[in-house]
């Protein structure tokens, strides 16, 4: 279980880009988070993975909190944001077999593992391709792979369909669900409102480092007396962001 | 957990982390070019170990006279000496310690004092003159004899001049300096300069192994896995932030240990330097060394977030490092045993003493253990500092806001200043080093010219960069007259221009293509020549120039055909150094100002590169600049080299080889033509007629350009 409690952020030098966010997350459920560049999604998750460490407020993940037991989080949680690559020389097998011993992972369990999650995503073939030959939708599954390598239960992923085709996209969700049903948690951002829509649990609409609305999907689209979803999201944010 | 987390993480790093192929054959050509260097200096050891070394017994009681002047051989039957003198007659060169070491050896001697021509004649006169005693260092029999015989028997000497020259009378100052020049263990030539070798070359190429080898990997590991964006990756694995420096930094510190075991091995095959009781301390000291350079490295990479920035880091410490090992190069007398202590001077003295078989153990150990707390420290500071997001996570992507702001002025400056540095240390650079090497063994052999003596004398007594630079000139001067000296600055220059065509990664990217190749150098040979030609034309017409006569000496004729040919690499070397390779870099620094920016600044740096030749003036520089404002246009014209590369050759070969004159003011060369010239010391490139062909040149350049521009001026 995730829990966000009142957490701040600011930069040194810069203004606030979180102001009080609040959230938790149940065992199994998938959390969106939803809201326009800047509204603060990816200092969010990297605060979450303990990438940056909040101002203020507190982050626990099963009660765990990160000045305590930082490696222990470590193998709680799977991270893939945009900014998180694979080395381009590299093949995916190589970089499983790399990150299977700074996990450490046994040999016999990660070879295992590695077959079953490749094959699932279709990664098989291209294993031993260096990952700058590979197609923007296979280096992505790839990614996802490489950040599942310790079946972690908690799940953070920044925009995970991105510019992939139908196809992988529908891979990919598919996963998502399924790795939900095995009783992972999921902090999912995206842009796509039928992958918010289809995938989550729960959604918060992030406005300029402010949760302007929080809850399920039909919840949300009451709420702002929409028609839709869609329209939903556009009334929350003209609603809640404030010019500067 | 594994019980060897430390070596999994290595291993799992640095094998599996993806170092690019092109980035494994750049390394391991790097490492064949230090083996290539590392063999050069195995061959002049071996060849003077075996060309110069056999058993030497010595009797303790006989001294070497050279040059002995009447009135010592008038002092010598008043005053009988107990030692049994020999007499050398003539050796002019006072400094070569090698001959001096070969007499003792000859004559199994313990001294050899060196009277200069003229003693007498001088003390006449009421000048001061000096006097060389040449010794052993070896045993305490040797300190013996040389105190009895300097102090006791010279003293008497100096007392017997004074009466024998009424020195006191006339009240002139005089007095015999006595220079006591230890010769080390009466070696023989090959052993002395094995010794040097050992003492200053291996620790310096040691050094240069160590920290290129760790600046490779180094700024590599930390800094290179952020700007590709697979380091938050590594941060998030379960392995404490103190693991991963620690991993980091043993992967640098066995990525720099290998090149330099390489060289060690290869130096310890030599039979000069076959000491086994050195072995402990060198390989304590390397590894003490590397694991303090890979530390720096390390902490370097971790407060950068691209290559480049960490590269630009870590040449300040780069040139520190090797500033101090350069600055270590001295006689033996002069090195304090406390500097054995110190890390870094310990590590070069301690380094060079024990490739020479005599290591101070307790020294280097001290210096070692002393410098491997250095390094945990500084491992130790590095862990905190990735504590820090500051320098974990991108400031760049920390949030999408900041990935769209505009780089601070503070940061453009910055980054300019930085590409800036370079592009104009680069050449400077790699020219010195490439240029060193190619004297080193020509320094050497003249050492041993009685001819040079005088001049060699000369350099104990300067003072003052005007003085060091003249004198550098001077030297440059007499080597340019030495084929092998020409033969190996031709193959330094090949090897600069190697190093830049690796570092450009393609030919074109030092502007070296290969269309129109002929073509194009048959046109830039025709240039070169015909402004040449017209400048020794227009010196002819105003009477600066007079020809003598034509022909070359039979005994110059391998110096004229190797100095031909030294100036096809030379101009084609500073060709790319200072259009090919420096002209785009600094456009792409100067994006918004287009090629002015560039050809000037190039321009600039090319022509204050000839500052330090003799003779520069103010028309020096603007014809040096204009010249290279000229070369630049026609890079820029035609995106290639290849034209300036064979004009540039042709200038200063016809300036030099055919015409005689001085090239940007170093003294001429073997000559087709023998002339007199009485115009600037910079030779013609500093007179006003260079001036008005080269405007010349520029003007036909721009009406060509224009015309080919407008093509409705040519119509009309």
């Amino acid at each position: 279980m995730i829990r966000v409690d009142n957490v701040h952020k600011s930069y040194t030098a810069g203004k606030e880009i979180i102001k009080g966010v609040s959230f938790e997350v149940q065992d199994g459920t998938i959390f969106g988070l939803l809201g326009p560049n800047g509204a603060g999604k990816t200092t969010l998750m990297q605060m979450i993975s303990t990438l940056l460490a909040p101002s203020s407020g507190s982050i626990t993940i099963d009660d765990l909190n990160a000045k305590d037991d930082l490696l222990e989080i470590h193998r709680r949680i799977g991270y893939l944001t945009t900014e998180v690559r694979l080395d381009p020389m590299s093949t995916p097998d190589k970089l499983w077999d790399f990150f299977a011993e700074l996990y450490d992972i046994p040999l016999k369990e990660s070879v295992s593992r590695k077959n079953a999650i490749f094959g699932k995503l279709g990664i098989t073939p291209f294993k031993k391709k260096r990952i700058n030959e590979l197609s923007t939708g296979m280096k992505q599954k790839a990614s996802i792979a490489i950040s599942l390598i310790h079946n972690p239960p908690v799940i953070i992923f920044d925009e995970p369909t991105n510019g992939l085709d139908i196809l992988t996209s529908k891979q990919v969700t598919d996963y998502l669900l399924e790795l939900k049903a095995e009783g992972h948690s999921i902090i999912l951002s995206t842009h796509i409102f039928s992958v918010a829509e289809s995938l989550c649990d729960e959604i918060a609409i992030l406005v300029d480092g402010k949760i302007a609305a929080q809850g399920t999907v039909e919840e949300l689209t009451q709420q702002a007396q929409a028609k839709n979803f869609e329209e939903a999201f556009f009334r929350i944010y003209v609603e809640n962001h404030v010019e500067e | 957990m594994l019980k060897n987390k430390g070596t999994a993480i290595t291993k799992t790093l640095f094998l599996h982390s993806g170092r690019s192929g092109t980035q494994v054959c750049a390394t391991t050509f790097k490492m064949a070019v230090w083996f290539v260097f590392a063999c050069i200096v195995c061959m002049f050891s071996w060849w003077f170990y075996f060309f110069g070394l056999n058993d030497y017994t010595h009797s303790s009681n006989i001294v070497v006279m050279v040059n002995t002047p009447d009135s010592f051989r008038e002092y010598r039957e008043i005053v009988p000496s107990e030692n049994n003198l020999i007499f050398y007659e003539e050796w002019d060169a006072a400094y070569d310690f090698m001959k001096m070491s070969d007499f003792m050896h000859e004559h199994s001697a313990g001294i050899t004092v060196w009277f200069p021509e003229d003693f007498d004649d001088t003390l006449k006169g009421g000048s001061d003159a000096q006097i060389l005693t040449y010794y052993r260092s070896d045993t305490l029999d040797y300190m013996g004899l040389r105190n009895d015989f300097t102090d006791n028997y010279l003293e008497g000497y100096r007392t017997y001049l004074a009466d024998r020259f009424n020195l006191e009378n006339t009240g002139s100052t005089y007095s015999i300096v006595r220079d006591d020049i230890p010769t080390n263990e009466g070696m023989s030539r090959g052993e002395l300069f094995a010794r040097a070798m050992g003492r200053n070359f291996v620790p310096i190429l040691l050094f240069i192994v160590l920290l290129y080898a760790a600046m490779s990997s180094g700024t590599e590991a930390i800094s290179g896995q952020k700007e590709r964006g697979t380091f938050s990756r590594i941060l998030l694995t379960p392995v404490s932030r103190k693991d991963l420096v620690r991993a980091f930094t043993n992967g640098v510190f066995i990525s720099s240990l290998i090149p330099s075991v390489v060289v060690i091995i290869i130096t310890l095959l030599i039979p000069a330097y076959r000491h086994l009781s050195g072995i402990i301390p060198l390989l304590l000291l390397t590894v003490s060394l590397a694991l303090f350079i890979a530390a720096l490295t390390v902490m370097i990479s971790v407060m950068n977030d691209t290559v480049t920035s960490a590269q630009t880091a870590f040449l300040p410490i780069f040139f520190i490092l090797v500033t101090v090992a350069v600055t270590c190069i001295n006689g033996d007398d002069e090195v304090s045993e406390f500097n054995y202590f110190i890390p870094v001077y310990g590590h070069f003295y301690g380094l060079g003493d024990s490739v020479n078989g005599e290591p101070h153990t307790l020294a280097s150990i001290v210096c070692s253990v002393i410098t491997a707390l250095i390094a945990f420290g500084i491992i130790e500071i590095s862990s905190r500092l990735l504590m820090s997001e500051k320098f974990t996570v991108l400031t760049g992507s920390s949030s999408e806001e900041e990935m769209m702001r505009e780089p601070s002025k503070f940061e453009r400056i910055a980054d300019t200043v930085a590409g800036l540095a370079d592009v104009v240390i680069y050449p400077l650079m790699v020219l010195s080093i490439f240029q060193l090497l190619a004297m080193i063994p020509v320094a050497v052999a003249y050492m041993r010219d009685p001819a040079y003596s005088d001049f060699i004398a000369s350099l104990a007594g300067i003072s003052g960069v005007p003085a060091v630079i003249e004198q550098t000139m001077t030297i440059l001067g007499i080597f340019m007259n030495d084929p092998r000296f020409l033969a190996l600055m031709s193959v330094a220059y090949i090897l600069i221009i190697i190093t830049y065509r690796l570092r450009a990664k393609s030919a074109a990217g030092i502007g070296l293509n290969r269309n129109d190749f002929g073509k194009f150098y048959g046109a830039g040979i025709g240039l070169g020549i015909v402004m040449m030609s017209l400048v020794f034309a227009l010196l002819f017409i105003t009477g600066k120039v007079t020809v003598n006569g034509i022909g070359i000496p039979a005994e110059s004729t391998l110096t004229f055909i190797f100095s031909l040919l030294m100036w096809i690499p030379q101009g084609a070397a500073e060709e790319v150094m200072f259009r090919g390779f420096m002209i785009p870099r600094i456009k792409k620094i100067f994006t918004r100002h287009g090629s002015i920016i560039a050809i000037i600044l190039s321009s600039l740096l090319f022509s204050a590169f000839h500052c330090f030749n003799g003779g520069f003036s103010f028309v020096a520089l603007l014809n040096i600049f204009l010249l290279a404002v000229l070369f630049a246009l026609i890079y820029e014209k035609t995106g290639s080299i290849v034209i300036t590369c064979a004009a540039h050759t042709m200038w200063n070969m016809f300036q030099g080889n055919i015409y005689g004159l001085s090239v940007s003011g170093n003294a001429s060369v073997p000559a087709l033509i023998s002339t007199n010239y009485t115009g600037s010391a910079f030779g013609p490139e500093g007179t006003l007629e260079a001036t008005v062909i080269i405007v010349i040149a520029l003007a036909v350049f721009a009406a060509l350009n224009l015309r080919r521009k407008h093509p409705s001026l040519k119509a009309s």
